[in-house]
């Protein structure tokens, strides 16, 4: 994928936090939010950071197989954020609970599996408080 | 300050009295995903003299997957019009 990253910044470039709280699965809003944060980088926004709460960890899911006529919006975020070297974090309460873990959350509870995306890092609220500091807007999708 | 509130939930008659309480002079509403329904309803351009001095956007790509018609008076944008709006307006409320 190209970074649309490298598309040279509006004048009125915007910094946005965008916040994630449903499953992939579960209804429409994840992929709406992908498909926002796709056009708003090719607008020439920037994105302070992606941060997935709740059932919406689920997006950051390594392990999620689709049918082959559907689109993985875990691995489509992977590659959004993977390209454009955005922040991504997944909330460790939200994560853990549902059986996203990382290499340290996998050591530090035992687990013999990893199951969280590299791109994104598991961390906690106070990553939200803090990207919204440095955010001109913040919009939730759930 | 005026906000952008981005409809996500199909109209029942508890969300469109709150919408139609809470919603200031100024504002913007944007319908996306289940909310496109309320094209349906007093929101809807064609049967909103309520709602006639509101701005109000429908999502193009939503309207299509659903099989909605565009009416008469009804205004759409697409994602990047999506964006467009939240960058236009200070803040955004969500309805989900």
């Amino acid at each position: 994928m190209t970074s649309l990253a490298d598309t040279p910044k509006a004048p009125g470039a915007l910094r946005y936090t965008l916040l994630i709280n449903a499953a992939p699965q579960s209804s429409q809003a994840s992929k709406s939010a992908l498909r926002f944060a796709e056009s708003l980088l090719q607008m020439g926004h920037n994105i302070e950071r992606l941060f997935f709460y709740g059932d919406g960890v689920l997006n950051a899911s390594s392990l999620t197989v689709m049918p082959q006529d559907e689109i993985n919006i875990p691995a489509a975020w992977h590659a959004l954020i993977e390209a454009n070297g955005l922040s991504s974090v997944v909330c460790v309460s939200s994560a853990i609970r549902r059986g996203i873990v990382d290499t340290a959350e996998a050591q530090r509870h035992e687990l013999y599996a990893t199951s969280c995306f590299t791109s994104s890092e598991i961390g906690g609220l106070g990553q939200l408080i803090e990207a919204l500091s440095n955010s001109d807007r913040m919009l939730s999708f759930g | 300050m005026n906000s952008l509130h981005i409809i996500a939930k199909a109209p029942t008659s508890a969300s469109i009295a709150e919408l139609s309480a809470i919603v200031d002079e100024g504002d913007v509403l944007i319908f996306i995903e289940d909310g496109i329904y309320f094209a349906r309803t007093e929101f809807s351009p064609s049967s909103a003299p309520r709602f006639n001095h509101l701005e109000c956007y429908f999502l193009e790509e939503d309207l299509a997957a659903r099989g909605i018609d565009i009416l008469e008076g009804m205004q759409t944008v697409d994602t990047r019009g999506f964006v467009a709006l939240s960058a236009r307006l200070p803040r955004s409320v969500s309805w989900y």
